[in-house]
């Protein structure tokens, strides 16, 4: 035998999650004997998210089956949806079972691998060895995509792939997901294409669908994943997509089969038993629509997907079904199950709440729905998205309550004063109300604010007043978290401040919060990578100083 | 409420009953390989006696996933997951694994495969029978064993051999026929090779499938495992 290897486990921070205390001092024991000197280990789904949010791991392994409450499928997606897992950790999923079950009840997010049990030390070494060794080749590109910065990512995956390296394939993987993130979908195309001449592996082939997809070229799509359904008929991303290409192409009917058929195949993802839900409720097959919504809910009780959206649908079924008991009964249901959550999901649950009332017709409980709403939106307003805030804004109305209706239309403007479909959407809802005459006044006058200040804080920024700019924008930003303009003038005037009297952590940081919140709105655009650039530039140089 | 949610068929009850069962031999199998490995009972009698109980206790264990999967082959359950694999490293697990066992009885094991080999299959269906065969290969070896991964054609091939005795006559066989019945009679060997050529026909590759051959062409006649993978 060769002499042991210098490898050690020193150092690297790692989190146990098992029901069964025995197996959790087992796996302490062979990660010590291998120099582990940080572990912590607990029983449950919720503790380990906990154990997260306060410090984060280099490695998880973490138990399928954790009895009670969350498994460890929901410990996964919880964690990637709250990035508390960068790429460059590693989660590895440990198992009594044959681990294509839990493949198949995944939705969004697959573990870097599966380890079944019984397992030896020796393994667990060599499994651990392998990963640590591709993630820290990987370790550039992870940390450009942990920023969002996909533009980069791109571009490092791609000076890798050029060395003809051993891990091509997941180069190529990368490199075609990272196009799609950055909306490049020929060269994701290509990427795909490249894996699929030499081998037809199912991911590649999805994701060269999925390209497809986002160019519209919806038939080549169709084929493409039906093609992938019948050579791996238990592929249900296949069947996922496909559905997406049924509802583009307006044939609703054809994407609640294929729903139906994946969910009968993988039961346990949440998000695909919501899209089944959806579609069938758009067919006014009300009775497959109650089923898959009862279904969400049960699934959701400890994902992280779990949403009053559920109830408010379920609560709408029931009202076509005529039976408002029921109706009145999920509602509550949805109350009690979101009174203690976020006050972003209480607002929504509320907003849904006030909608169903003003469908029964029972004005005094939406009213009062209202001035909650309300209550909840003044004391945070960056918790109201423009999609439910145009919800509410058309309750009050329609209710008669202008002054309320306007408050919240001026908030949606402010969010959205460059983009004409919001804007033109603002004004169509106001005359569906019967108030369109005074729509026009109130989305200019509102518009015209946000351009004045806006202005005024460019207009700090080039007169060297740095500081003032950035205090400005910054207060702006937080009353207006989804304005592009704004958020990308928030980081600009950092970044001036920055490129003048020199780096600093603390304003690097707030840059890329605005950086990061500008990307999640889709809405590409030149100013946004230059500033990316920059960014860079200033993160290197304090690198460097 | 769909009615699946209530019934608790038998393969919910198949599944849970493994899932303990393995939390178990995970415990037994680490203590012995712990109590194995002591400094102090290195080279004795009763080292050897405890690297056969953990032999044992891994057979106990390979059965149980091959019948559970069996179980879900036959009910149209079982899925496989085909992945990109590098095969040198695949064997050399593998062999890791048996090292101290193979050791303890001077089997030598013999690895003959490049690195770099790419191979796409199951990693662990197929890790899984590549071990089944290395341990019945050391219940006939004299005391050599030799794996080797190689590409021929169209397929990935990874032979086993030994130079024992070689199979007995009603178990060789050219190209696996999954079809027919297989004679249970010669104990777990019969299971293990069953098992092999059905998760071997599992893998497809643009309309090929997998398949497996026994022979005694092994180092000086022995016998020789040979698994094709598409």
């Amino acid at each position: 035998m060769k002499a042991p290897k210098l490898w050690s486990l020193q150092s690297k921070s790692i989190l146990v999650v098992d029901d069964f205390p025995g197996m959790r001092s087992m796996m302490r024991g062979m990660l010590s004997a291998y120099g582990a000197d940080d572990i912590t280990d607990t029983s449950n789904g919720e503790e380990a998210i906990k154990r997260m949010h306060d410090k984060s791991f280099d490695i998880v392994l973490c138990d399928y089956n954790l009895g009670e409450g969350k498994d460890g499928q929901q410990v996964l997606e919880e964690a990637k949806e709250d990035n508390l897992l960068p790429y460059s950790s590693i989660f590895i999923m440990t198992t009594a079972e044959n681990s294509m079950e839990m493949v198949m009840g995944a939705a969004e997010y697959q573990p870097d691998d599966y380890l079944s049990k019984p397992f030896t030390k020796q393994v667990l070494q060599t499994r651990l060895k392998r990963l640590l060794a591709r993630k820290s080749s990987l370790r550039k590109i992870a940390s450009a995509m942990q920023k969002k910065d996909y533009s980069h990512a791109l571009s490092l995956c791609k000076k890798q792939l050029a060395l003809q390296p051993g891990n091509r394939f997941e180069l190529l993987r990368l490199k075609g997901e990272l196009s799609i993130k950055a909306q490049h979908f020929d060269a994701a195309a290509a990427a795909f294409a490249e894996v699929m001449a030499e081998r037809e592996l199912p991911w590649a082939k999805l994701g060269y669908g999925e390209a497809l997809y986002h160019r519209e070229r919806y038939e080549e799509a169709k084929s493409t994943f039906k093609e992938l359904i019948k050579s791996n008929p238990n592929y249900v991303f296949a069947h996922d997509w496909l559905a997406r290409v049924y509802k583009k192409l307006n044939e609703p009917e054809m994407a609640q089969e294929i729903l139906t058929e994946a969910t009968e195949k993988s039961p346990k993802a949440v998000l695909r038993q919501r899209a089944l839900a959806e579609i069938s409720y758009q067919n006014e097959d009300l009775d497959s629509a109650e089923e898959a919504y009862r279904r969400v809910m049960r699934l959701g009780k400890n994902s992280c997907y779990k949403s009053p959206t559920d109830y408010a649908s379920l609560s709408r079924v029931y009202l076509q079904k005529g039976n408002n008991a029921e109706a009145v009964k999920t509602l509550a249901s949805m109350k009690k199950e979101f009174q203690r959550g976020k006050s972003g999901d209480r607002l929504h649950a509320v907003i849904l709440e006030i909608m169903l009332y003003k469908d029964m017709a029972r004005e005094d409980e939406a009213r009062k729905g209202i001035s909650e709403a309300m209550k909840l939106f003044r004391n945070n307003p960056g918790g109201l998205n423009t999609q439910l805030a145009m919800d509410l804004a058309s309750a009050c109305y329609g209710l008669g309550l202008k002054e309320e209706g306007d408050e919240i239309v001026r908030h949606i403007v402010r969010n959205n004063h460059e983009d004409q479909a919001i804007l033109d959407g603002v004004q169509s809802m106001m005359e569906d109300c019967g108030i369109g005459d005074s729509a026009a006044d109130l989305i200019a006058a509102t518009r015209d604010e946000v351009i004045a200040l806006n202005n005024r804080g460019v207009e700090m920024a080039t007169n060297g007043a740095l500081q003032d700019s950035i205090k400005l924008f910054a207060q702006a930003a937080d009353g207006m978290p989804e304005n592009l303009v704004i958020n990308l003038n928030a980081a600009q005037s950092l970044i001036m401040f920055m490129q003048r009297y020199g780096a600093v952590p603390e304003f690097l940081e707030q840059t890329q919060a605005y950086l990061v919140r500008a990307q999640s709105l889709n809405k590409p655009s030149q100013k946004q990578d230059k500033l990316q650039t920059a960014y860079r530039k200033l993160v290197t140089s304090l690198a460097k100083a | 409420m769909s009615n699946n949610a209530q019934k608790l068929d038998f393969a919910t009850v198949i599944a849970s009953a493994v899932h303990d069962m393995k939390n178990s031999l995970t415990l037994l199998l680490d203590t012995l390989d712990d109590t194995a490995s002591e400094q102090s009972i290195a080279a004795t009698p009763l080292q050897e006696k405890l690297l056969q109980a953990q032999h044992e206790g891994k057979r106990l264990n390979r059965n149980l996933i091959q019948l559970l999967a069996l179980y879900r082959l036959e009910r149209r359950q079982l899925f496989i997951n085909i992945t990109e694999n590098g095969v040198a490293e695949l064997l050399e697990d593998v062999a890791m694994e048996n090292q101290q066992l193979l050791d303890a009885r001077n089997i030598k094991l013999e690895i003959d495969c490049e690195r770099g080999l790419i191979g796409f299959f199951d990693r662990e269906l197929i890790s899984g029978i590549v071990n089944t065969i290395i341990n019945n290969s050391y219940r006939y070896t004299k005391n050599t064993i030799r794996l080797s991964g190689k590409n021929q054609g169209r397929y990935l091939c990874i032979h086993i051999e030994d130079n024992g005795p070689g199979y007995p006559e009603k178990m060789l066989h050219g190209e696996s026929n999954t079809d027919s019945p297989i004679d249970f009679q010669t104990g777990s060997t019969g299971l293990g090779l069953y098992f092999a050529a059905q998760i071997a026909r599992m893998h497809s590759n643009s309309e090929c499938h997998g398949y497996t051959e026994t022979s005694n062409d092994g180092i000086n006649k022995g016998g020789k495992f040979s698994l094709f993978l598409p």
